[in-house]
């Protein structure tokens, strides 16, 4: 029976806090763009009206994402590998196994950093520059996990 | 074989022999300024800007392409493989010879009228060639690639004998083949593109007043002229290509790996040492299965960036027989009989039918819808691309399959193009379940099994029996079964 382990509280923040700032650096100016570019194209009143809805779209999409996100997300730690479930539209549960680990990082980005949690991403040889992310982990959990993970590397990696 | 102590340089001629692809790259990381010197505003009207530009660009070019020469050194030195180059960022690379991947040895025009050939070195850690050695005399190339294969099993060269470095051939094709081959390869797609992309410039050329004769004279039976003949130039260039590609191809096993040679303007070969090779596939469209070939593809973990993506680097045996197919695939993947691709493989989920007939409705509709568009009440004929895209959907679902027993993982999927993808399970890096939302309320699921370099997508299963599979190809016993 696998042990599914869930995220940090305070990751639900994370996500929030993310998808807030994507909001308001990405999707603003983006609706903004938009709402010019028909406008020049089109009538101010439909350039208006499409650069609202996508504003509105993308910030129904900030309240309603990141809470489900955060539930959806689990990982578990077993003698044989790590598995990582995740996904909100498309369900992902990827299994890899301890031996083809080639090695493992822990990233804290400025959110990350002032909430105190970590970003593990755990590498193998399939070249897709990361086949695991655990986002929103304790930092000390995380770099646990992290040297838990190195040690159970080794021997033969299918390469 | 190479010395195992002290630096060997680059041929002389690599100089000439670089210079054009040098030139080539530098002119197209440069192109916005070559575009503006050709189309640009002339303020200059001496040119004596234009020919400074040009001056510069030759002077960069053959003074990187000196530099390259001068600077690079290589040694296989302690059973190792180093390669030293640059001027101003000095770099040495050691490679393990036992971490390599594949080493492929390229004579373009330039190398064979000078003698020379390209050896590319890789290994698994990135997407770049490792160790690029532009221009090599053949008996350098051929002592290099010796003398790592002599350092990857870790003996003498005195143990060597005549008999291991015999050729197998194990896939030869001739010239006919090579037409069948190339002639049988769909491209209605690209003609498709060149007649849309000619049509639309030539009505961006025509002066409006003259749109309504070239409509009357598109009318009138040149336009379908115009097609057939673009396609069937689109067919005999892909043809051609595909001979002069693959000219005298064959796959032979030597000093226990794999090598493949082709091509009649630039000769490749490319060896693969058997225990790096991580996926083999077979492509038969419906057209060569009729015809009773198809091509199989050997995979290594080496990949590289070129212009427009990252591409495998691989052997493709453009032709091999039906009854031949199984032999070359157990040849290649240990542990397997040559029986392998006539097994027979478990069928997909009944539901993954239902999927499937979605899937393709969802991609023909904005066909449908676009057409209707643009063409009126003849745009709804295409209607009728709902019950070929359903016929191909039910097709592709009857002959789908999977197995999982034995050192291998089998996919198999596609009915006008079907391809079967065989991996080695020891081979496996990762295991990946998705369930979009369709497959979550038909209740299944799709596993993703991930090779170094590569994947293959098995057909659709029931959630259940899905995470079951992946759990048991995870675990270390499951992917080095001893059957």
């Amino acid at each position: 029976m696998t042990d599914w382990l869930r995220l940090d509280p305070r990751a639900r923040w994370l996500f929030y806090l993310q998808a807030t700032a994507r909001l308001l650096f990405v999707w603003l100016p983006a609706s903004v763009a938009l709402a010019v570019g028909v406008a020049i194209t089109s009538s101010a009143v439909a350039g208006l009206g499409s650069g609202a809805a996508l504003f509105l779209a993308m910030f129904l999409m900030t309240v309603w994402y990141p809470s489900l996100a955060f539930d959806r997300w689990s990982y578990a730690v077993t003698e044989e590998g790590v598995l990582i479930a995740r996904g909100v539209v498309t369900r992902r549960v990827t299994a890899i196994p301890l031996g083809r680990i080639q090695h493992v990082d822990t990233r804290q980005g400025v959110l990350e950093q002032w909430t105190g949690l970590a970003r593990l991403q755990v590498f193998t040889a399939s070249g897709i520059g990361g086949d695991g992310v655990i986002p929103g982990l304790d930092l000390a959990i995380a770099e646990g996990l992290r040297d838990q993970l190195v040690r159970g590397t080794g021997g033969d990696d299918g390469v | 074989m190479a010395s195992e102590e002290g630096w060997k340089q680059l041929h002389p001629a690599s100089i000439a022999v670089n210079l054009v692809p040098r030139a080539w790259r530098l002119l197209r990381a440069a192109w916005p300024v070559f575009l503006a010197l050709l189309f640009g505003t002339r303020n200059d009207p001496s040119g004596v800007l234009d020919l400074g530009v040009v001056l510069l660009f030759f002077a960069s070019a053959v003074g990187s392409t000196f530099v390259h020469w001068a600077t690079l050194r290589y040694r296989v030195a302690c059973g190792r493989l180093e390669i030293q180059s640059g001027l101003l960022d000095r770099k040495t690379r050691v490679i393990d010879p036992r971490r390599i991947q594949n080493v492929e040895r390229v004579r373009n025009v330039f190398h064979r009228l000078a003698g020379l050939s390209e050896v590319r070195i890789e290994t698994a850690s990135g997407r770049e060639v490792e160790g690029m050695l532009s221009a090599l005399s053949s008996e350098a190339a051929e002592a290099l690639v010796q003398a790592l294969e002599v350092a990857r099993r870790a003996v003498g060269a005195a143990e060597e004998t005549e008999e291991e470095a015999e050729r197998d051939v194990l896939v030869h094709n001739s010239p006919g083949e090579l037409f069948t081959y190339g002639a049988t390869a769909a491209r209605l797609g690209a003609g498709a593109v060149v007649v849309a992309g000619v049509m639309s410039e030539a009505l961006q050329w025509v002066a409006p007043t003259e749109t309504p004769e070239l409509s009357s004279a598109l009318a009138g039976g040149a336009a379908v002229v115009f097609v057939i003949g673009v396609i069937s130039g689109t067919w005999i260039l892909g043809t051609a290509t595909a001979l002069i590609r693959h000219w005298g191809f064959e796959l032979f096993e030597q000093r226990g790996g794999l090598v493949a040679s082709e091509g009649l303007l630039t000769q490749r070969r490319v060896e693969l040492p058997l225990d790096k090779i991580q996926l083999v596939r077979v492509h038969e469209p419906l057209l060569r299965r009729l015809l009773g070939f198809g091509s199989v593809q050997i995979e290594t973990a080496a990949a590289r960036e070129m212009a427009g993506g990252t591409v495998m680097v691989e052997a493709m045996a453009p032709v091999v027989h039906r009854d031949a197919m199984g032999a070359l695939v157990a040849r290649t993947v240990p542990g397997v009989t040559s029986y392998i691709l006539v097994r027979t493989l478990r069928p997909p989920h009944p539901r993954a039918l239902t999927a499937g007939l979605l899937g393709s409705g969802a991609r023909v509709a904005p066909f449908v819808v676009a057409a209707a568009w643009w063409l009126g009440p003849w745009g709804l004929l295409a209607l009728f691309a709902f019950p070929l895209a359903f016929g191909a959907a039910w097709l592709d679902f009857r002959f789908q399959g999977w197995s999982a027993e034995g050192p291998v993982v089998i996919g198999r999927q596609g009915y006008l193009d079907r391809r079967t993808a065989v991996v080695p399970r020891d081979k496996i890096q990762s295991l990946e379940v998705r369930q979009g939302p369709i497959r979550r309320w038909l209740g299944l699921g799709r596993l993703v099994v991930r090779v170094a370099g590569s994947r293959v997508r098995l057909p659709e299963l029931g959630w259940e029996e899905v995470i079951a599979l992946q759990e048991r190809l995870a675990r270390p016993s499951a992917r080095t079964p001893t059957g």
